[in-house]
């Protein structure tokens, strides 16, 4: 956990400087573990310019993802995406992510990912590669919330994957 | 036989759950020795944390009568080789000591040296080898030599005589031959030349963009001459080096510039045009008179066709561009053949400013659509919150992924695609950000902060009256945020903060944090201290108080360098509010907002002695309820409750209370007394480190509702929870706390009685999926 403490503020106050006005190329996802009935609760937020451009060039589509009008077979491409790009695992299990559905915030577009039949665990490991293969700046913090703690990952595209500790 | 007072002893029983829970606490001291603490009250005030008034700056928040500052003036000549894209320039500085003290040695900011190819900035944060690297990366950070930028000294003199000098990273000492006197001017020269680097790869405040298509670079260039330090009564020079965060500070003046590019440029910036005839062709002087007189749209100067000509061109004859600007704390430019030119006239408050935008065509078709008619509400906005913009002329120029911002001049990104089309992201970030750079002219260019130090005094306080300016720009221009009815601020509103406040502790820190420290710049100086100006204004204070005192603050600090103190004072001194508390929580911790219900508990009124009643009495008066005429509380759980309680009034089911009423009030002013029927006692619990008034939404059993605003001083005596009666002549079904998400609270579970269940953003969305 030290390390990706390190990490992730190296990165936070790097990032600051190099992007002053405005956060590039940044996803934000949280996961929030439900001990009872023993749920992940996965949010992850994107930019919509972003995740139509990448989802239309990966896979030759032409979806348009706004508030108004949508276009094209939204939900397939980015359930399809997501298993490719966003994966779990729960004390070296890998887990089964059900992607619920998505809303749209301002110029976000919010995800929301669901993993049942987990049990308390130790270690969380998660592999998010969202957006990386569009832009090599791109960054995703996750966030993991288990009871009363907080911890947190950065991930990019030459640090995919990290793996949290709790309770202990 | 006992009397008392009826009314005493009414009161002594509503409050006597919170003596009784006082009392248990009393008989627990008896049997271990406490410990004695200092005074951590949440409403003690700040005289720990701030510096002590004098005779500089006062302890209303005002300049003080020896309040002084010194002055820079600059006549600098400076020659772009676009070629090679270097700069050469000389200036001659002459410095005003207005403070009280002999000057030994004066500092000189010289910000460029950052980009040193052995600059200690470079080497500032911790690295790590990942296991696996792209061989571009790899590239970038082990195979590559760092760009070869910073400073070429060549002289520094005083009439022809060198003067000694030592630089220390990106500050430069001169040391005088004789102390520079109190009251005195000091002028002196500089030399220097500097490689200017391309901004979009090597990211920077100031550059060149290079359009390989056809060869051209578009210059914003900013901290190109070596800058006074400012030296003041806070910090002596304020010489905190730059390493990248922390912007700068910088001393007022007047600017006399000459600036030689090629001869087919175009360029805006700081200051007044001296030699407009000169550098402008005939077309063009026409169409400026015509922009002076337009204040509907904007006029194109140079249009997208003379543009797309001069770029396909290169002239190697050049052209001198002489500006002069008073007042200013800097100055900034931008020069390119690529650009194309528009300016309208706006009235600011019964004065003509021109409101400018410079653009590459790869800006439209968005730019010549916006970017003026923005900068124009901008004004007007900011004007409107603070005072009437003082500076001729406001300019937005078009760099790409560049937001920064220089007096009267400022880069702004926001660039359709290729096709020319553009997400609303893009739009309205080029909006905001124009909205942000030009509100810069504000905070800090007039009101000049210290940014070396203090991030959020010019950023968060700008990015909340960019809040302001963003809503009444979307109701000037509704065709604008169509089909929006409101203007999508990214900042602001308080339920946006609130990710950002209850994340994770260790990347959060206090407002009062220098840029360099910090985790998260962006909520750290922008987002926070915004939202809690915002709070400030419509929750705490009320507009009418707020406004006033903001007012005051800038116009006290207008051309003047304030303090984070004299902003927290003078709030206060202008406005009769207590507010340290708001600054202890809000920007010297990173605590953040819950308040809730604990529990409600509903009473009745009667005069049958309860239990508790009776063993009150005897304690405390060795009473028995036979001796004292008394009423009596009783919930609907206790064992002394009747349903007929239920149906009396409150005079029906005590006879006691009927007595008193009737001896000791007319029958006129019986009428006039309430009734109330239940007494409902709500307890509030605060999880949240910080305090905040409670508003309390009420709803009745015939459905109607009302607002109650407990003043946060509630809070004063216990930290944790505090309990209310509300008496009410109808039955309350629902009870909320902070209906209208205005306090940032960060877990809204809590919030309701009686409890529903609450959804949490997640549940919300999986149960309307699932509808």
């Amino acid at each position: 956990m030290k390390k990706f403490a390190v990490l992730l503020l190296c990165f936070l106050v790097f990032s600051s400087f190099r992007a002053k006005k405005h956060e590039f190329y940044v996803s934000v996802t949280e996961i929030e573990y439900k001990e009872d009935p023993g749920t992940l609760q996965i949010i992850t937020r994107v930019f919509i310019d972003d995740m139509q451009k990448v989802l239309n060039k990966r896979y030759g589509t032409q979806l348009s993802l706004s508030h108004e009008k949508e276009e094209g077979r939204v939900k397939e491409t980015i359930e399809k995406y997501l298993s490719q790009k966003l994966k779990l695992s729960i004390d070296g299990n890998n887990m089964q992510l059900h992607y619920l559905g998505k809303e749209y915030e301002e110029d976000r577009l919010l995800l929301y990912i669901e993993v049942t039949n987990v049990s308390s665990f130790n270690t969380i490991s998660v592999t998010n590669a969202i957006l990386t293969d569009l832009y090599r700046e791109q960054k995703n913090v996750v966030h993991v919330e288990v009871g009363d703690q907080i911890k947190s990952l950065l991930l990019e595209k030459d640090r995919e994957e990290g793996t949290i500790n709790f309770h202990g | 036989m006992k009397t008392m007072k009826l009314v005493s002893l009414a009161l002594f029983i509503f409050l006597f759950v919170g003596v009784y829970a006082q009392e248990e606490g009393e008989e627990a001291q008896e049997q271990t020795r406490q410990e004695g603490h200092i005074n951590e009250n949440k409403f003690r005030q700040m005289y720990m944390e701030f510096a002590t008034p004098n005779q500089y700056r006062t302890a209303s928040g005002a300049p003080g009568p020896a309040y002084y500052q010194n002055e820079a003036d600059y006549k600098i000549n400076v020659v772009l080789d676009d070629e090679n894209s270097v700069l050469t320039g000389e200036e001659t500085i002459t410095y005003h000591n207005n403070s009280p003290q002999d000057l030994e040695y004066l500092w000189v900011q010289l910000d460029q040296n950052i980009r040193k190819k052995d600059s200690p900035s470079l080497q500032k944060d911790s690295q790590g080898l990942a296991p696996v690297a792209t061989p571009a990366r790899f590239s970038e950070e082990y195979l590559q030599k760092p760009f070869d930028g910073g400073f070429n000294i060549m002289e520094v003199s005083k009439n022809g005589n060198a003067l000694n000098y030592t630089i220390n990273q990106t500050m430069m000492r001169v040391d005088l031959p004789e102390p520079l006197k109190s009251g005195e001017d000091y002028s002196f020269n500089i030399n220097w030349s500097y490689k200017i680097n391309n901004h979009v790869t090597n990211r920077a405040r100031s550059g060149y963009e290079y359009f390989p298509e056809d060869g051209n670079k578009a210059y914003v260039i900013a901290q190109f001459f070596p800058r006074m330090a400012v030296y003041n009564d806070v910090e002596g020079w304020q010489n905190m080096q730059f390493w990248g965060s922390g912007e700068f500070a910088l001393p007022f003046g007047s600017y006399d510039v000459s600036i030689t590019v090629p001869a087919d440029h175009i360029m805006e910036a700081t200051g007044s045009l001296q030699n407009r005839k000169e550098v402008y062709s005939k077309e063009m002087m026409g169409r400026y008179e015509q922009a002076r007189n337009s204040y509907d749209k904007p006029v194109l100067i140079v249009t997208p066709e003379e543009a797309e000509k001069a770029e396909k061109g290169s002239s190697n004859k050049t052209r001198t561009w002489h500006y002069k600007a008073d007042m200013v704390r800097d100055f900034a430019f931008s020069t390119s053949r690529k650009f194309i030119l528009d300016m309208m006239a706006t009235d600011v408050m019964g004065k003509k400013v021109m409101a400018v935008s410079l653009y590459p065509k790869e800006g439209n078709p968005l730019w010549e659509d916006w970017s003026t008619r923005v900068v124009a509400s901008t004004l007007k906005s900011y004007s409107n919150h603070t005072f009437q913009y003082p500076y001729p002329k406001a300019v937005s120029v078009h760099a790409k992924n560049q937001g920064m911002e220089y007096p009267m001049i400022c880069w702004n990104y926001g660039r359709p695609d290729e096709n020319g089309e553009f997400s609303d992201r893009v739009k309205f970030g080029m909006m905001s950000v124009i909205i942000h750079e030009v509100g810069h002219n504000f905070f800090p260019m007039i009101v000049n902060s210290d940014e070396r130090q203090w991030g959020w005094m010019d950023e968060g306080i700008n990015t909340f009256v960019q809040y302001m300016a963003e809503q009444e720009f979307g109701e000037t221009y509704p065709e604008a945020i169509a089909p929006l009815e409101s203007y999508p601020s990214r900042r602001g509103q308080p339920h946006k903060i609130v990710p950002y406040m209850k994340g994770n502790q260790e990347f959060i820190a206090p407002i009062m944090s220098n840029p360099e420290e910090v985790y998260q710049l962006g909520n750290n100086a922008y987002g926070k201290p915004a939202t809690a100006l915002n709070i400030l204004r419509e929750t705490v204070m009320g507009r009418e108080l707020f406004d006033h005192a903001f007012s005051i603050y800038s116009h006290r600090w207008m051309f003047k360098h304030p303090t984070p103190e004299d902003f927290f004072r003078t709030m206060e001194d202008a406005s009769a509010t207590d507010l340290d508390w708001f600054w202890r929580g809000w920007f010297y911790s990173t605590d953040n907002v819950d308040l809730g219900i604990q529990e409600v508990n509903k009473y009745y009124i009667t005069d049958r002695p309860t239990e508790a009643g009776k063993e009150m009495l005897e304690r405390y008066y060795s009473a028995s309820p036979e001796e004292v005429e008394a009423l009596y509380v009783v919930k609907e759980e206790d064992p002394e409750f009747s349903e007929e309680l239920k149906e009396k009034t409150m005079l029906e089911s005590s006879s006691t209370l009927q007595e008193f009423v009737m001896d000791n009030f007319s029958e006129e002013e019986r009428r006039n007394l309430n009734a109330p029927k239940f007494f409902y006692q709500v307890t509030f619990e605060k999880p949240g480190g910080l305090i905040m008034p409670l508003i309390v939404e009420i709803t009745y059993a015939d459905g109607t509702s009302e607002k109650i605003t407990y003043p946060v001083q509630i809070w004063r005596r216990n930290n944790n929870q505090v309990s209310k009666v509300i008496p009410t002549s109808k039955e309350i079904t629902k009870i909320v706390v902070d209906p209208d998400l205005e306090t940032a609270d960060v877990d809204v579970s809590n919030n309701a009685w009686p409890k529903t269940e609450t959804k949490n953003q997640f549940e919300e969305f999986k149960a309307n999926a699932e509808n």
